[in-house]
Formats: C-alpha cells, sequence, structure tokens
C-alpha cells in the first residue's frame, strides 16, 4: 500500500479538521431530555469507572458519530490516493491479436495455446480499466474482426472465448493491417499512394499479439501509432512435434509407370524422436516402416511406388499417410494424396491453313495434356460450333487467321486476327518487325529463347484495360494478351505463313523451324492446365481456394462434401466452373452429385512453418525484433473509487440509523 | 384530617387480621418501663424464678425461701424475674427519594411501620414510629394498646416531609432522644450519598435491637431509561449526563447487585437482621413470609 502524493502539514491539519469538527457538532447538537430520578447514586457508582475520562464515556456507544466520522476517514483516505501494487496494460485501447492457426492446436500447454491465448486474453480484458476500450482480432493466413472497439468487457471475454481453431497456416500480416487500420484511421492503406484523407485524429493503441510466432513470413506493416506487445503462446521446454510437411502423388496414372509416393517428415522436437508411419490406400493399409529415428530438427524423406497397390482402371485412389506416436500437434501427423483421372485440355484450331499448327499440336508431349481437334474456318458458322461453344466443351479455340462472329465462352488464340470485340484492334502489317522486347515474367513467353526467331513483318496490337504486351518490336506489341471476365484472349499479331497470290504458301516468319516455336505451345497448353479448373491431384494448402469444374452441362450449382461430412452448393458460372474457397478443413473433399460421391481434391496442413512449434521468443515486424513477454509492468492501482463508494455506503447505513432513532 | 379510607389505604382489614396473630420478637433482653407481657433484666414479681439472694432487714417476708431455710437454717429470699413492656421503635426515611415508585417507597415503608406499630400495640410494647432524614417539628408519641391504633395512622397520615437532612443526622438525633433500648427497624432506601454505616453506628453503639429494612421502587433495579438523558437527583438536584444503552444497564445492575451485596455483608457483621425488598412486592408476603423468616414477627 502507498499514497499519493505526500503531503504537508498545513494540508494534514487541514484533513484533521474535518473528523474534529464532526465530534465538535456531534455533542453540541445533542438535547439530553432531563429524567428525575430518586438518587443518582448508582448511576454515578456505575460510570465512575469512566469518569477519569468522561470524554472517553461520550464516546461510547455514538453509532452515529462513529460512521460519520468513519465516512469522512474514508473521504480522507480517498484524498490521499491510496493504491496497491498492479499490472497495467499501459494505454486505453488495445487490440487482442489471437491466433487460431494450426500451430496453436498444439498441446504442450494444456489445455491448448489456443485456449491458453484465450485466458491470456481474458486476463488482459480483466486489467482494463473502465473506460480501456478494446476490439479482438483473430487470425491465421487471414484476419477476422470478431468484436470491434468496445468497453464491454463481459461481450469481449465471450467473443475470445467463442474463437474456434482452425487448421489454416499463420500470417500476421492480415492481421496488422487490420489492427493498423482501424487504429490509425484517416490513412489510406496503400503505402505507396500520395492521397492521404485525414477523416480523423489517430489514436495510441497497443495491439497484444497472442500467438506462438510461428508466422509463414515476416509482417511488413507500417504499424504507425501501433505498439505491439508479443505474449508467445507454448512451453520451450516440453514441446515434442514430428510433422509430416510434404505428402504427394508424382506421376499420371495413364502413363502407366510407377505411381511414386513422396512424404517428407521432419523432428522439430528438442530431442530425438522414433516414429511409425502406415499407409492406407482408401482404408487399406499397404505399407508401413517403423522405428523411423529422427534427431532434432532433421528431416527424412519416404518415396513408396504405390503402383502395386493401385489399380488404375478403378480411379480414383485416396492415399493417407499417418504416423505415430501421437505428440502436441495431431493434424500433422495425417496427410493425404489423391490420384485420379485427370481431364485433358480441350483444344480446337480452326485454321485454312494447318499443315505447321497440326505439326505442333499433335506431338505425344501435347497429347498428354490436351486433346486438339481440327476446323476450317467454315466450322464456324455451323450448328455444331454454336451448340459445343454453347456446352462449354472447348477449353481453348485457337483462330488463325478468322474469327468468330461472337466471342465463345472460354480462352481463345487469335493469330493474325483479332477478337469481335471493339477494344481489340490490329494495324497493317508493318516491315521490318525486329523483336525488341519479351516479357520475362508471364509464364507463355518467360522461358522462349527468341534470339534466332526473325518476323517479315507483324500488326501492333492494342487491347483493353489490362491486356499485357508479351512480346514487342519497334512499333509496338506483337503478341498481347488481354483479359475477357474470367477467360482470356491471346492476340498473335502476325500469321505463320500466308497465302501467295500463286496460291502457294509462303513463310512469313522462321519461327516455326526454331525450337522455341513447340516450346510457346507447350507453354499454352500448360497454362490452361495451371489456370484453368482444377486438372491436378496435387493437395492444397488449408485455406486456398480451387477452381473446379463441372462435367455435367445441366447442373446448375456443385456440391462439395467437405472432410466433416457437411456440403456446401456454389452456383455454376457461365464458365461452368466454381472457385471453391471453404478449404479450411483438413482431408479429402468429394463432389456429390446425387448419390455419387467423387474424391475432388484434398487439403494437407504441409507447412514446415506451421509443424515447427517451437514458441518463438520474439517477433519480428517491419525488420524490428518484438521480444516476448509474460507479464504486464508493475504500476500503481489507486484505490479512491472503492474507498468513495464505501464512503457512500457508510453514509447510508448512517441514514438509516438516524432515521431509525428518529422514529424510535 | 385522616379519614377511614386513607388508614384503611395503609392497613386493610385482611392485613389486620393476619397481623393481630403475630408479635414482634427481640432477640435481646431490655428494661421496660412498665409491667408487661416480656421479660425484663429486673427482678420483680411474675411467677418464673430468676435468682436467690441473703435476706436483709426490711424484706418483703412473703419471698423468703422457707424450703432453704429448713435445710440450710439461713434465710434467702427468693428473686423473680420481672414482665415489662418493649420498645419499639419504626424509622421510616422520609427523604425526597422515597418519593418514587409504583405505589412510591414512601407509602409502601409507611404500610410497612403501620403494619409492624400495629403487632408491636396489640401486645402491648411502647410502639414510636418517626420519620427520619427530615427535620421533624416534633418527636413522635409512643403510642401502647390496641386502641391506639388510630393515633398511630393518623399520625403516619400527618406526615408533612420537612428540610431533608442527612440519614445521619437523623440517627444522631433519634438516639439523643431515645434513651430507652428496644427494637429498631429501619425503613429506608439507603440512598444516602454520605453513606449509611456512619448513621447505623449510632444504633449499633446504643445496643439496640436493629433490623433495616430497603425499600427500593422496581424502577430502580430494571431502569426503564434510554438514549442520551440528563439524570437530576431529586435531593440535591444535581445533574447527570449519560447515553443509556444497554450495555450501560448492564453496568447499572452490576453495580446495585455490588452494593446490596455490601449491605447485607456490613450489616451482617454487626448482627443487624437486613433485607431488601421492593414496592411491588405484597406487605401481606412480605410481613408473614419474610420478616417472620428473619425473625422479627412471630
Amino acid at each position: 500500500m502507498s499514497w499519493l502524493p505526500s503531503l504537508g502539514w498545513g494540508a494534514w491539519l487541514a484533513l484533521a479538521i474535518p473528523p474534529l469538527a464532526i465530534v465538535l457538532f456531534y455533542f453540541l447538537k445533542i438535547r439530553r431530555p432531563p429524567v428525575l430520578v430518586p438518587s443518582t447514586l448508582l448511576w454515578t457508582r456505575t460510570i465512575e469507572d469512566f469518569n477519569a475520562n468522561s470524554l472517553w464515556q461520550r464516546f461510547r456507544h455514538q453509532v452515529l458519530l462513529y460512521l460519520q466520522l468513519l465516512a469522512v476517514g474514508l473521504i480522507i483516505l480517498a484524498a490521499l490516493r491510496p493504491g496497491c501494487r498492479g499490472t497495467d496494460l499501459g494505454g486505453d485501447r488495445f487490440v487482442l491479436l489471437i491466433d487460431n492457426s494450426a500451430s496453436m492446436a498444439a498441446t504442450d500447454v494444456k489445455p491448448s495455446r489456443l485456449d491458453r491465448a484465450k485466458q491470456e486474453a481474458e486476463r488482459i480484458v480483466d486489467n482494463m480499466k473502465p473506460r480501456d476500450v478494446a476490439m479482438v482480432i483473430s487470425f491465421s493466413d487471414i484476419a477476422a474482426v470478431e468484436q470491434s472497439y468496445t468497453a464491454n468487457k463481459s461481450r469481449l471475454k465471450s467473443v475470445v472465448r467463442s474463437i474456434q481453431q482452425s487448421d489454416r497456416y499463420s500470417d500476421l500480416t492480415e492481421a496488422l493491417k487490420l489492427a493498423t487500420g482501424l487504429s490509425n484511421v484517416g490513412q489510406t492503406s496503400d503505402r505507396e499512394s500520395k492521397i492521404d484523407i485525414q477523416v480523423a485524429e489517430s489514436l495510441d493503441a497497443t495491439a497484444f499479439v497472442l500467438s506462438d510466432g510461428g508466422f509463414a513470413r515476416l509482417p511488413d506493416v507500417l504499424l504507425g501509432k501501433l505498439k505491439l506487445d508479443f505474449r508467445p503462446m507454448g512451453d520451450a521446454t516440453v514441446f515434442r512435434n514430428v510433422g509430416i510437411v510434404a505428402c504427394q502423388l508424382s506421376t499420371l496414372p495413364e502413363l502407366n509407370g510407377p505411381i511414386q509416393l513422396f512424404v517428407r517428415l521432419e523432428n522439430f522436437s528438442p530431442s530425438t524422436e522414433s516414429i511409425d508411419v502406415s499407409v492406407e490406400i482408401n482404408g487399406q493399409l499397404c505399407d508401413a516402416k517403423q522405428g523411423v529415428s529422427l534427431a532434432t530438427e532433421e528431416s527424412t524423406s519416404i518415396i513408396l511406388d504405390l503402383a502395386p497397390f493401385i489399380d488404375t482402371a478403378k480411379l480414383p485412389a485416396i492415399v493417407r499417410v499417418s504416423i505415430s506416436p501421437n505428440d502436441d500437434l495431431m493434424v500433422d501427423n495425417e496427410a493425404h494424396a489423391l490420384l485420379a483421372p485427370v481431364d485433358k485440355v480441350k483444344m480446337v484450331v480452326v485454321s485454312a491453313l494447318p499443315s505447321i499448327l497440326s505439326k505442333v499440336l499433335t506431338t505425344a508431349k501435347v497429347l498428354e495434356a490436351a486433346e486438339v481437334e481440327f476446323h476450317e474456318p467454315s466450322w464456324l458458322d455451323s450448328t455444331e460450333y454454336q451448340q459445343r461453344v454453347a456446352a462449354r466443351q472447348f477449353d481453348v479455340i485457337l483462330y488463325d487467321q478468322c474469327a468468330p462472329k461472337d466471342l465463345p465462352n472460354c480462352n481463345t488464340i487469335f493469330f493474325d486476327s483479332v477478337p469481335p470485340a471493339n477494344d481489340w484492334s490490329a494495324s497493317e502489317l508493318q516491315f521490318p518487325a525486329p523483336i525488341v522486347f519479351s516479357s520475362r515474367y508471364h509464364p507463355l513467353v518467360s522461358n522462349l529463347a527468341l534470339a534466332d526467331v526473325l518476323f517479315l513483318e507483324a500488326r501492333e496490337i492494342t487491347g483493353p484495360v489490362g491486356t499485357v504486351s508479351l512480346i514487342e518490336s519497334t512499333f509496338g506489341a506483337m503478341i498481347a494478351i488481354g483479359p475477357r471476365g474470367e477467360f482470356e484472349d491471346l492476340v498473335i499479331g502476325f500469321p505463320l505463313q500466308k497465302l501467295a497470290a500463286d496460291g502457294t504458301t509462303e513463310m512469313v516468319t522462321n519461327w516455326p523451324t526454331r525450337p522455341s516455336f513447340p516450346t510457346f505451345f507447350y507453354n499454352l497448353l500448360t497454362y490452361q492446365v495451371r489456370h484453368g479448373p482444377q486438372r491436378s491431384n496435387d493437395p492444397i494448402p488449408p485455406g486456398q481456394p480451387i477452381a473446379l469444374a463441372t462435367s455435367s452441362v445441366a447442373a446448375s450449382e456443385l456440391v462439395i462434401e467437405r472432410p466433416d461430412g457437411s456440403r456446401v452448393s456454389t452456383p455454376i458460372g457461365n464458365s461452368g466452373q466454381i472457385s471453391f474457397e471453404d478449404t479450411d478443413q483438413l482431408g479429402v473433399y468429394r463432389k456429390v452429385d446425387g448419390s455419387i460421391r467423387q474424391p475432388a481434391f484434398v487439403v494437407n496442413l504441409a507447412s514446415s512453418e506451421e509443424s515447427n512449434i517451437r514458441p518463438r521468443d520474439s517477433i519480428d515486424v517491419s525488420y524490428q525484433s518484438i521480444a516476448g513477454k509474460a507479464v504486464d509492468r508493475d504500476v500503481q492501482r489507486e484505490l479512491w473509487p472503492w474507498l468513495v463508494t464505501l464512503t457512500l455506503i457508510v453514509l447510508g447505513i448512517e441514514w438509516y440509523v438516524y432515521i431509525r432513532r428518529i422514529k424510535a | 384530617m385522616t379519614t377511614f379510607l386513607d388508614s384503611e389505604r395503609l392497613l386493610s382489614p385482611e392485613l389486620i387480621g393476619q397481623l393481630e396473630r403475630m408479635e414482634l420478637v427481640s432477640r435481646k433482653i431490655f428494661r421496660g418501663q412498665v409491667r408487661g407481657e416480656r421479660r425484663s433484666k429486673r427482678k420483680g414479681q411474675s411467677v418464673e424464678l430468676a435468682d436467690f439472694r441473703n435476706y436483709v432487714p426490711g424484706d418483703d417476708p412473703r419471698f423468703i425461701d422457707w424450703n432453704s431455710f429448713a435445710r440450710l437454717d439461713r434465710l434467702f429470699l427468693k428473686l423473680f424475674q420481672e414482665e415489662e413492656d418493649l420498645h419499639f421503635y419504626c424509622l421510616v426515611d422520609s427523604s425526597p427519594s422515597m418519593q418514587f415508585g409504583e405505589p412510591t417507597k414512601y407509602f409502601y415503608a409507611r404500610q410497612l411501620a403501620a403494619a409492624l406499630g400495629y403487632i408491636g400495640l396489640i401486645r402491648s410494647d411502647r410502639v414510636k414510629i418517626e420519620p427520619i432524614c427530615t427535620e421533624i417539628a416534633q418527636p413522635a408519641p409512643i403510642l401502647r394498646g390496641r386502641s391506639s391504633l388510630w393515633r398511630l395512622l393518623q399520625q403516619l397520615q400527618s406526615w408533612q416531609p420537612g428540610p431533608a437532612i442527612s440519614l445521619e443526622t437523623s440517627l444522631r438525633q433519634f438516639v439523643s432522644r431515645n434513651t430507652n433500648k428496644g427494637v429498631v427497624v429501619l425503613i429506608s432506601d439507603l440512598m444516602d450519598r454520605a453513606g449509611y454505616e456512619s448513621a447505623v453506628k449510632y444504633l449499633v453503639t446504643r445496643n439496640f435491637d436493629i433490623y433495616v429494612i430497603q425499600v427500593l421502587a422496581r424502577a430502580e433495579i430494571d431502569p426503564d431509561v434510554t438514549g442520551d438523558i440528563r439524570l437530576v437527583d431529586c435531593e440535591d438536584n444535581s445533574t447527570m449526563d449519560v447515553s443509556v444503552s444497554p450495555w450501560l444497564i448492564d453496568r447499572y445492575k452490576q453495580t446495585l447487585a455490588r452494593f446490596l451485596r455490601h449491605a447485607s455483608e456490613y450489616f451482617g457483621k454487626r448482627s443487624i437482621t437486613y433485607f431488601m425488598t421492593t414496592t411491588d412486592r405484597p406487605l401481606e408476603q412480605l410481613i408473614g413470609g419474610y420478616l417472620r423468616q428473619r425473625g422479627l414477627v412471630r
């Protein structure tokens, strides 16, 4: 207990006056009714013990006096600002950033790191002063404002308790952006923007990061007036974890080659661990390894040939890999891989001179990934074309020196022609057309060797907003790709060959004779694979959206069953695809079509950062290291509000006693 | 002027009927003045032989013991026990403090004095009832015989309290006026600031057979006051401010018990019969029970 501030003699004397005045007035106000008695002899003897100190005798049993003195004493005490040692959060606006990523499910601290973070958050809320406000943000690789700024402690604690564990990766960046955006109000979120409209005064705020610190990337956020306070969760002395950090099938079943399962294990425990690995295919145990010894921070890879165990005629097959014994983090002790037939890219080439294209698009490499049809330009007017385009049977259509009346609902490639849209245009053929620029970043042309490629003539291509120039000549873009809703149009401003006046074909460029030409078309197909609907069996990380296509033209929605059995139906767009985003759970997701449940994709944690549950001592934010601390700073905690409250209660009792005396 | 109703109020017919069968008892033998019903220190002419002495000329030859003369050939005179009357004094405290209680202590004390005096009268004792602790104009008369009852009652009714004097002064004056020894019954509340000890010494030194009856009102034993009050002493008008609470009442009762215990011890050591009564105790019960138990009457 301490007192603030220390008083001088004058102040002490001034404080002594009120109680003395009360005593004085108390005795002045007493009117004693005279009572005639036979003799005061016995009364005198009764109180003669107190005659030596008659003042004290008068003090006895004066309840009102005591209550009044007590009230004044309490007020004096309150004026002295008594306090006791306590903890202070430092500030009056707080942001509770609670990590609910996969690693927070670790049970090295009981019941779990997330529960411990919630307890710490509730303790912080309890330590808030009455007018302090706080907000709650839960974060993994995404951040959610669970509760905006409020001083309602019960509400804050209720929200904190309701935060659920997720299986996603951990990334503080989004949460910090949210926190800084809400604390540094009036600033634009774009750091590069010169426009900064000040709409309100920024206020200081303290953000408590309740996390184990295992972030996938270092946050680089301008904190402004936001002060970070890192509260590390976890016990650095007892944690144990061995995780599956990679699980993948490495080949396509159509090749009838080896089906290799690649599993990578890593030991994050501070001691050597011996683990057992088991592999199941469609629920049947097919292989196991016992006693795989892993030293601390050591990893090992396991490669299994699953071809003997998988009948490629009965695909799909679900491969489940699990390790034992149990450790502090269970979600990385299991991983899945999916082996399913992959849909090929459906490509149509509409060309009057298909000789060169047919050669390059009928190679074995191309046919592994695509089915290619060739048609004359007159086919564009046929009913078949219209019906098949309407039925979304093509992924990409290549128009060589021709163009459709309307753009189809798929990706397109135009050779020496432009899409029938106002925002695309092409100039006349210009000569010469040397290559002066080639994009190093776009996957279509990034790895092409074009040094020995010559173009006699080419057109300058201009496209809609968002069009990217892939190859440029002195006059402008020769090859450009532009967006069209959910599709892309690739426009190439030169013909591969053209008809001469005598009816023969003549080459305009030597590109078809160079190695970069088939590479360009292979890139074209793989680009379709990667950017089209899901055609790969590769596992995806939790939370990552995935594009899914339906084979049913008539279906209006696609139903996906999640690993926990819940189903999500999503309307299918014009493209026949959906973008599925509810991939929070780890495991196998299935397409549901009536009674048929077909595995669609798998979600694995497979993250070295999440499996590494070693609690971090500090976190790096914007290149600053913020050390973790477990306790709040000691402060003087004021007690005067309680004393004033007590004074009011005492005065209430005094009034009650007084009323009772009057009535008596 | 004493009326019959007033007299009746002091002694009810039922009580008088009860008193008829009683007599005062003296633990000591005193000399009386006239012949009566009680043994005297004098030798007289009763039938009870007291002693012998040598005959001297002039003695009444009727009292010579002729049997002794026949055996011893000497003349002896027979002495007989004389029977005389008893002096009975009843002193009633008439100080202002006796005016409290329901009925007042003063009334109760006079009732008691009348009852005891009546017992004395019917046994032919010399009864004298005097007020004390007050100036008296003239000493009370000595009454004797049943016929003096109405004088006794008239006297008790006609007492007018004069200026208060202390118990000590009052008893000193009493013993100086009354040299004849006998039974003294002191009826008082004993609430004298100077104390009762020095006053009672005057009676003790004169070898009276002393009875002290302390009369207290119920309100003195169990005070019915509370809160912040000013106590005013009715005798000397002295004041005293007290804040009466249950705690203080308890203290008062302890003090009273100590006071009574001290009186009992003090009087007991001096062979004085003492007991305390309250004004709400019926007189019949007091006389027929307590006083008979203590030996004042039988």
